[in-house]
């Protein structure tokens, strides 16, 4: 990690972990059947922040697959829509890779790879 | 110079502050929208920093009621924006800021650069 950047790991893991439940909470309520615009706009600013302040500390896989989650939400947001079935289906294991991408920056300041998921999440982004 | 941010997310909070004040400003930060138009007009700054994407009351509503306030109409507005929202810059730009940084960006030189330019001082006369 980058000297300059190292003073704000901690504060980068403490918020990033409360986005990151926001995310998986978010996420759960969807498909529970919840019809909430409240929880799109919500998991759209988990998102947004958490990925911009992922790219901001260097770890640009997760910061990337995060964006990619954003302008997912934005899209349902500018269109209020909820997630289709097949989305949420893709969002629930990227958000838990999300949060063991997390653990391992904790860990050993080494993010996961999430190139895979921002690549599966593109075709969602034009609907 | 002081420079207001007004940023829900307490890691850009700290991260914008400290390299600002590192760089020989005076900052004042708030939490959101409410808080911000408070500080606004208790503080009257000479820039604002403004995160478009906030709970409660979002950047654009901030914008509209700084378009209301006498005292606080002629502060120029620096927006942070995420890429691939240009059209929220466009909304942005048209009810008032003069410019935007993208957030996932850690260059501060470039965001002083554009605080230089939306105050017209120059970079020697900022204290």
């Amino acid at each position: 990690m980058n000297t300059n950047l190292a003073q704000y790991k901690d504060l980068y893991i403490k918020t990033a972990t409360k986005y990151v439940r926001d995310l998986q909470d978010g996420i759960n309520k969807l498909q529970n059947n919840s019809a909430d615009p409240a929880v799109i706009d919500s998991m759209y600013i988990a998102a947004h922040s958490l990925g911009s302040q992922s790219l901001v500390m260097g770890f640009t896989s997760t910061g990337q697959c995060c964006r990619s989650i954003e302008h997912v939400l934005y899209a349902n947001k500018t269109k209020q829509t909820m997630p289709s079935a097949s989305l949420q289906a893709l969002l629930q294991p990227t958000i838990a890779k999300i949060a063991k991408s997390l653990q391992t920056i904790e860990e050993s300041e080494q993010e996961l790879s999430l190139e895979e998921q921002t690549q599966q999440l593109a075709p969602f982004e034009k609907v | 110079m002081k420079i207001l941010i007004i940023e829900d997310d307490a890691f850009f909070q700290r991260f914008y502050a400290t390299k600002l004040t590192e760089n020989g400003f005076e900052v004042v930060t708030a939490s959101d929208g409410e808080e911000g138009l408070a500080k606004i007009a208790q503080t009257q700054p000479d820039v604002i920093l403004l995160d478009m994407i906030m709970p409660k009351k979002d950047g654009f509503e901030v914008l509209q009621e700084i378009a209301k306030m006498p005292n606080a109409v002629h502060i120029p507005v620096i927006i942070f924006s995420s890429l691939g929202q240009e059209k929220d810059v466009q909304r942005a730009k048209e009810l008032g800021a003069v410019d935007y940084i993208n957030k996932s960006v850690s260059d501060i030189e470039m965001l002083m650069a554009k605080i230089f330019q939306a105050t017209k001082v120059a970079p020697n006369q900022k204290t």
